[in-house]
């Protein structure tokens, strides 16, 4: 059974080898002659304006939490899309209280002006 | 098979151990997504891939976005932890009672078997969407996800629609108090 998995696991194998090999090889053979302005973080090539380490903005917090919670919400429609024919109207229905109950949600969310990005 | 399972329960271990000790909270974020998916990597042990891809896409995807940006918000820099507290000695004393469960329980019977998971019979044999015994056979003709969306559908209709409550509970709460806070 699981046998059908070793080309994935393969897969993954070259990919780590290829990393770290990638790292090793820039080590070993690339030429270094390293300078204050080398060792600055590289952003898109604007100069940096104060530290990174500060507090970011609670809107990403707002984002990866509807992320989540829309995320869940497909991830049932998978397994009800694949018997969805067996269950019939009885489907339709639950699946339909389903969206319509995190409908209210995403109304709620985008009355609140928590879509847009301020 | 027993191998890939101890090298997937070592990783999980050694990645677990990587989140209570890491310094930094970052690292500890990091090391949580080598522990879920190794979890997800269990799933498929259990021959239940559609769990493994759930797996993956919720908890090493959404959640574990969610935590780095929630790192990113409250203190990028990092945690100081005092040695041994409380907290320390209640959370030990939890690992030491929910590992000697674990043993109790696979003890009992509720075990890992390689021919799927066995539970109790309630449903009839011939009905596939009103069994609670799952051979792996059976559960591979019938297909995977169809076995998993046929129990959730109608045995566990209700939990699966108070889910909805719950995400809607949640996407109320995660707007209502970051609107009140940025005020």
């Amino acid at each position: 059974m699981l046998s059908g998995y070793a080309p994935i696991l393969f897969f993954f194998g070259i990919c780590a080898a290829f990393a770290v090999l990638a790292q090793f090889l820039n080590a070993a053979l690339g030429p270094k002659r390293p300078s204050p302005t080398k060792d600055l973080p590289y952003e898109s090539g604007i100069v940096p304006r104060e530290s990174a380490r500060r507090r970011f903005s609670v809107s990403f917090y707002v984002t990866a939490m509807l992320f989540i919670i829309f995320d869940v919400e497909s991830i049932f429609l998978f397994p009800w899309a694949t018997i969805v024919r067996e269950l019939k109207v009885f489907g339709i229905v639950e699946m339909g209280i389903f969206i319509a109950t995190l409908l209210v949600g995403l109304l709620y969310v985008w009355r609140k002006g928590a879509l847009r990005w301020d | 098979m027993t191998v890939l399972f101890a090298v997937v329960i070592a990783l999980a271990a050694v990645s677990s151990l990587g989140v209570v000790f890491s310094r930094q909270t970052i690292y500890s974020a990091l090391s949580l997504v080598l522990t879920v998916s190794m979890l997800a990597v269990l799933f498929l042990l259990l021959n239940a891939q559609f769990l493994f891809a759930v797996q993956l896409i919720i908890y090493a995807g959404a959640v574990m976005v969610l935590f780095v940006f929630i790192v990113a918000l409250l203190s990028p820099d990092a945690e100081d932890r005092p040695a041994l507290d409380l907290r320390a000695v209640i959370g030990i004393t939890g690992v030491v009672v929910v590992t000697a469960l674990v043993f109790i329980a696979a003890r009992n019977g509720i075990t890992y078997s390689t021919n799927g998971f066995h539970g109790t019979v309630v449903g009839t044999a011939s009905d596939p969407y009103h069994t609670f015994n799952f051979p792996q056979d059976a559960v591979n003709n019938a297909g995977n996800v169809q076995t998993v969306a046929g129990q959730l559908f109608t045995n566990y209709l209700l939990p699966f629609e108070i889910t909805s409550m719950l995400l809607l509970v949640a996407a109320i709460g995660a707007v209502y108090l970051t609107r009140r806070s940025s005020r």
